[in-house]
């Protein structure tokens, strides 16, 4: 095996999990938090893949390729959502929406 | 050490040149001089201006539609490459798993162009 | 030449009745005359569900031992059957409370993805796999997101859905991490291989461990991970948020056992006592909130997340007799929680608006059959005698007491004292005043009688009181569905 070592990986891919969660929790806009919730299941993505070429075991690399359709499956129900929310004129602001806080 | 990443260097070169001609091309190809607007110069962002978004002028529902819809078909294709690549070492049961996959994609499919959604209108 | 995995058609069957019913419900809500796609869908969904929970009970019958199936992604045992069982009983009660839900368009389409959720779901409980898991989870919850936001015309629909999405996205993307981690640390998916790796302490095991613990903690709304289960309960459609409320719970309390229990039975001292904390918060702040709640929907969102708390005390346990509590626990559960959202949504749907406390007032006049049951099921929520849920309770405590978690035995004792005030008030609210005295008016008059709205809470008040004079047979089953785990 070459080039980085799998710390550097990981490392990486924690940043960007982390940058995604903060995303999701900080930023109001939906099409943002959506953003931020594909960088976290890409971090995660980027951690099973880098497992696997350190255990040098294919699983990972699978597991990676369905969570990529999955991710494409949540982002096209969001964004759906979020269309729909822009056509009935309601605000597109994830603290302002939830008017039912509790 | 050194010749593994000889082909990653071309790769990121590679990379690299393909948005930088498409950028130089755009100005040297043009036989009539161009007006250097500020307009022109900005980044191109699919069609979205810069600032808040403006609530009048919408984009009609169908661009939205289309979109979702390619992402979708779009990425399930992924799962093909793999059975693709080892076919042949599957034999029968791959192409059984084939058919269940694409027979799932299909039902979406009829439901998709039955509802009309891939009509442009 | 590769292995091709032997697949096991038998151990797919529930799965595969209800993505089958699903996948021909979308079709006819396209292919079929307008007029009869509402009856082709709900029937399909409805056939797709029944059968789903025979083939279960098949499966139960014929699995004494749990067997791995399909390259070890997949595990075919009795507590999985169980899990299918109850969540096909509940998919085809929902169906009957949908079926007078008014509704102008896409009107086959809810079923069809009502179905798909639990194909999803029946697939879930069955996983034996960090990735399977991880698709089960995803596989019902998109079709979630979707069933909750389907009143487009509400906008609390659409926000309630937004919220799941984002809340519930948040939890899996935590969930999947944890599980690339639990994979760096011992270099393999599959359940029982995790625990055979035996990593010991390992940082990455037990972060993973954690990270598994919290995505799964959000989708059985255990506190403090439960805030959006009051909002996305309030807004989504009442039939949606009954389903959920009963078949997601029963799915991802089960499946976090069997994670628990067969992936991480080293670290057993760690998550014993993360589960016994996360069951405590559930319970303190599920009871304390439910008492400022004016909306009926939102009370029972917090009920729901005390109950949560009930079922991880049973996990926390981390024993058999836990396992079988838990089992036990999720019957009554799940039929007061669909009983109760069934007559909250007949309810709206007489009134043509959200239910607060006040809007109930006179139901137990008016409508003897829906206010004598959710009588039931509240005096079930808080474990009345006459119902399952006193047994619930029992097995429960005695399962705590017995591991030694008796601080959990006295908090669970204290919370059902203090829950019986707000079931209680909810049963007082009904036999107030008639709705006359209050000016409530109904929308358009009092709607017809919905006979399968009448049939499924008459169902659900069977199973209530039925799991009450037959707790023998069901926790016979319980005991046997765990046995399937390593303890």
């Amino acid at each position: 095996m070459s080039g980085p070592g799998v710390g550097w990986y990981l490392i990486l891919s924690a940043v960007v999990f982390g940058t995604g969660a903060l995303g999701v929790m900080l930023r109001r806009s939906p099409l943002i938090v959506l953003l931020s919730l594909e960088l976290m299941l890409n971090a995660a993505n980027l951690a099973l893949i880098a497992f696997a070429r350190q255990q040098g075991d294919l699983d990972g690399q699978v597991f990676a390729l369905a969570v990529m359709a999955v991710a494409a499956a949540e982002v096209a129900i969001g964004l759906g959502l979020i269309v729909a929310l822009a056509r009935r004129d309601l605000p597109l602001d994830v603290d302002q929406a939830s008017a039912l806080k509790g | 050490m050194l010749s593994n990443w000889l082909p990653f260097l071309f790769y990121a070169l590679f990379a690299a040149a393909i948005p930088a001609s498409m950028i130089a091309l755009s100005f040297l190809l043009p036989k009539r001089p161009v007006a250097r607007t500020r307009q022109k110069l900005l980044p191109f962002e699919s069609g979205v201006s810069e600032g808040p978004p403006d609530r009048e002028r919408r984009f009609t529902i169908s661009f939205y539609l289309t979109a979702i819809l390619f992402i979708l078909f779009d990425i399930e294709v992924v799962f093909l490459y793999p059975l693709a690549v080892r076919l042949e070492e599957l034999g029968w049961f791959g192409v059984g798993e084939l058919a269940v996959f694409i027979g799932i994609l299909a039902v979406a499919f009829v439901y998709v162009w039955r509802k009309g959604a891939l009509r442009w209108s | 030449m590769i292995d091709t995995p032997k697949v096991d058609w038998f151990a797919l069957g529930p799965t595969l009745a209800l993505l089958g019913a699903s996948g021909v419900a979308l079709l006819a809500s396209v292919l079929v005359p307008a007029w009869m796609r509402k009856g082709v869908a709900a029937g399909l969904a409805f056939l797709g569900f029944a059968l789903a929970a025979i083939l279960g009970g098949a499966v139960f019958a014929e699995t004494a031992s749990p067997e791995t199936t399909i390259a070890g992604s997949m595990v075919q045992d009795r507590l999985g059957a169980f899990a299918q069982v109850v969540v096909g009983a509940i998919g085809a009660i929902v169906v009957l409370v949908s079926w007078a839900e008014p509704r102008r368009s896409h009107r086959g389409e809810y079923y069809a993805l009502l179905a798909a959720a639990g194909a999803g779901m029946v697939f879930f409980v069955t996983a034996s796999n960090l990735m399977t898991l991880f698709l089960g989870l995803e596989w019902f919850s998109l079709c979630l997101y979707v069933l909750v936001a389907y009143d487009t015309h509400r906008a609390r629909s659409l926000e309630a859905g937004l919220k799941y999405l984002i809340v519930g996205g948040f939890g899996s993307a935590i969930l999947l991490f944890g599980s690339a981690l639990v994979y760096g640390a011992t270099g393999e998916l599959g359940f029982a291989e995790i625990a055979a790796a035996g990593a010991g302490s390992d940082p990455f095991l037990v972060a993973g461990l954690a990270m598994v613990l919290g995505g799964l903690a959000f989708k059985v709304s255990a506190a403090p991970f439960h805030m959006w289960t009051p909002d996305v309960y309030q807004g989504s459609p009442s039939s949606v948020t009954s389903f959920m409320s009963a078949a997601t719970k029963v799915a991802a309390m089960l499946v976090l056992l069997r994670v628990l229990t067969t992936a991480f039975p080293e670290e057993r001292e760690i998550w014993t006592v993360a589960v016994a904390v996360l069951a405590a918060v559930s319970l303190v702040w599920g009871n304390l909130a439910a008492f400022a709640q004016r909306d009926v929907k939102r009370l029972l969102a917090f009920s729901s997340v005390s109950h949560a708390g009930f079922m991880l005390v049973a996990v926390a346990a981390g024993t058999e007799a836990g396992a079988e509590a838990l089992l036990y626990y999720l019957v009554p559960y799940a039929a007061m929680s669909v009983g109760a959202f069934a007559v909250v949504a007949a309810r709206e749907r007489e009134l043509g608006r959200d239910v607060s406390l006040e809007d109930l007032a006179g139901l137990g006049w008016e409508r003897p059959l829906l206010g004598l049951s959710l009588w039931v099921f509240m005096l079930g929520f808080a474990g009345f005698p006459l119902t399952g849920g006193m047994f619930g309770k029992l097995f429960v405590f005695t399962a705590a007491y017995e591991a030694g978690d008796w601080w959990l035995v006295v908090l669970g004792v204290l919370a059902t004292a203090v829950s019986i005030a707000y079931y209680l008030n909810v049963v007082r609210w009904l036999y107030m005043r008639t709705g006359a005295d209050l000016g409530v008016a109904l929308a358009g008059g009092s709607p017809p009688r919905d006979a399968a709205l009448e049939v499924a809470v008459a169902l659900t008040v069977l199973v209530t009181v039925g799991s009450f004079f037959a707790a023998q047979p069901i926790l016979d089953a319980a005991a046997d569905a765990a046995r399937s785990l390593p303890f």
